[in-house]
């Protein structure tokens, strides 16, 4: 698999540097939970808040460890983390390499476009299956110092229903470019994805009106059931893998029927 | 001998453009065929057409017996492809990029070694990343790597541009190693010396339509040669003799009793030789045919044609 191999090859230091990137948004927000949960005041500022910003950002949820872990890092900060490398990585291994004018040589070797395609695509999930892998051994290693009391199962669901929700983005950005060959369109797909699933989820929590906004948001199928508290949400991996995989055949069909851009 | 590539009413529009129009042309094998056109006439796009990134609007298209669009990576295997302006990973180095080309085809080992061994032979530095590379060394990657898998068919878009006159030999002695080898080599240029130092056969593109196709030979025949003769008689004179050969060629009165005679000499130079005989001839000089005159005379009554 020389185009997987080559794309890891070379992708390993940012790879470090998203991992770092997570690493650092845990050591920031996790010792804080300790004193948020003991603290009155947190819970009084949370009373003179409306309640839709409080149950539309979780932080209803914020009083239990588990909880915590998932308004701050999962749904929050972890995820822009992620989102902003999906759209990235989705954007650059079709039209990104095909603007910059490499695509084009590496398909007058003896590959074919499939191929190329389905080893980036590849490549891209094995850097966040990695990303969640590091993710997961950061949370373990601190939920005793920090008394976060997160089950492994629990997080091992969590951190994949994670995961999957990054894919998801990182392929619709694969997609576009691959049907367009246009960077800036892949990455406005995936960016556009990702804000859109937020705020349906959001607006979908806070009343019973709009919960089929969080129904037909990714972002509610790998977070309205809170799999950290709750364990495997299947039905929302299915989802996820389901829109992933659409999004790989629309990559593949459309990258197949048109002229390479150069 | 057969035909390695052969295209029949080949047609590419990019929207409103006509890149290639109504295109028909044979490659036979084992030769050196060079397609001279000007920027933007549609030999890059006529090369992509071969190698599947871009798909033809109408016509067939036939390389090394198979359809392009269907033979997929099989097809490219057999070919070795130079693009016209070649990128690379700045930060990966010539090493990378050599090993990485070689893992793409059927057979990495053997390609890489080839590699490694072209690389010696026009001493490229392979450890710094390509940012660092002159677009000299950059281009000796992309000759290597369009000649490292020993393909059967070799198309090169601009080989030798960029390149200093030395190494442009060496690309040039690849060039004919290749097609001794007996691989077909398939080159386009802007620059004529560059076709003319090395096909067998050339064509002649512009606006995405064949102009001519010839073998070097003839193309060569038919070129002008600047001509210049000094003779010992007066103008005059020499404008008599011109005139009865039919000869369009400039007198003058050059010193104190010779005359200059300069000009383009068309077609044969028997009839010019015959002329200066009748004369008191000091001295002849008729340059090499410049084929790149002969091309724009080509270009020239294509235009005027369309014009029309």
């Amino acid at each position: 698999m020389p185009v997987f191999i080559n794309e890891l090859r070379h992708g390993w230091k940012a790879l470090i540097g998203w991992t770092l990137g997570l690493a650092v948004v845990c050591v920031v927000y996790l010792p804080f939970f300790e004193s948020i949960a003991a603290s009155p005041e947190m819970e009084s500022m949370l009373e003179s808040l409306p309640p839709a910003i409080v149950v539309g950002m979780g932080f209803d949820e914020m009083f239990s460890g588990a909880g915590y872990v998932h308004s701050s890092i999962l749904e929050l900060t972890a995820l822009i983390l992620v989102v902003i490398a999906g759209v990235g990585w989705g954007s650059r291994a079709i039209a990104g390499d095909e603007e910059e004018g490499m695509l084009e040589l590496t398909l007058a070797h003896g590959v074919s476009r499939t191929r190329v395609l389905a080893e980036r695509a590849l490549a891209i999930i094995v850097r966040f299956l990695l990303l969640g892998a590091a993710l997961w051994l950061i949370l373990m290693a601190s939920s005793k110092p920090f008394a976060l009391d997160l089950g492994a199962g629990d997080t091992t669901a969590a951190v994949a229903s994670f995961c999957a929700l990054a894919i998801v983005i990182a392929f619709a950005s694969l997609a576009a470019g691959a049907a367009t060959g246009r960077k800036s369109v892949a990455l406005g797909v995936g960016a556009g994805l990702a804000v859109a699933a937020y705020i349906a989820n959001v607006i979908g929590r806070q009343s019973q009106d709009w919960t089929w906004l969080s129904a037909v948001s990714p972002f509610g199928w790998a977070f309205a059931e809170m799999p950290i508290m709750n364990g495997w949400d299947w039905p929302g991996l299915a989802m996820l893998t389901g829109l992933a995989l659409v999004a790989f055949v629309v990559a593949l069909v459309s990258f197949n029927r048109r002229d390479l851009r150069c | 001998m057969s035909t390695v590539i052969s295209t029949s009413g080949l047609r590419k529009d990019f929207g409103q453009l006509r890149a290639l129009d109504d295109l028909t042309l044979e490659i036979p094998q084992g030769s050196i065929f060079g397609l001279i056109g000007p920027n933007g006439a549609g030999k890059t796009t006529l090369m992509r057409v071969l190698l599947d990134i871009l798909r033809p609007t109408a016509g067939t298209v036939s390389v090394l017996g198979e359809n392009p669009r269907t033979a997929g990576a099989a097809l490219r295997n057999r070919i070795g492809y130079l693009p016209g302006e070649l990128r690379l990973d700045p930060a990966m180095s010539g090493r990378d990029h050599l090993r990485f080309w070689a893992e793409l085809g059927d057979h990495p080992v053997a390609a890489h070694e080839e590699a490694l061994q072209l690389a010696v032979q026009l001493d490229v530095r392979l450890t710094e990343p390509t940012r660092k590379l002159s677009k000299g060394n950059k281009q000796k990657l992309g000759i290597i790597q369009a000649f490292m898998h020993r393909p059967e068919l070799v198309i090169l878009d601009e080989p030798t541009s960029g390149l200093d006159p030395l190494v442009q030999q060496q690309v040039l002695g690849l060039i004919s190693g290749a097609r001794n080898g007996g691989a077909t080599v398939f080159l386009s240029s802007h620059v004529m010396s560059e076709v003319e130092q090395i096909a067998d056969t050339a064509a002649v593109l512009n606006r995405g339509r064949l102009v001519s196709v010839a073998p070097m030979h003839e193309l060569r025949a038919s070129a002008a040669r600047r001509i210049r003769a000094i003779v010992r008689d007066d103008s005059s004179a020499v404008i008599a003799v011109l005139r009865r050969f039919g000869l369009e060629l400039r007198a003058a009165a050059y010193g104190a009793d010779e005359t200059a005679i300069t000009g383009v000499l068309e077609g044969k130079a028997k009839v010019l030789v015959t002329a200066l005989a009748e004369l008191d001839l000091v001295s002849l000089v008729i340059a090499e045919p410049d084929l790149e005159e002969r091309v724009l005379d080509i270009y020239g009554a294509n235009r005027a044609n369309g014009a029309k």
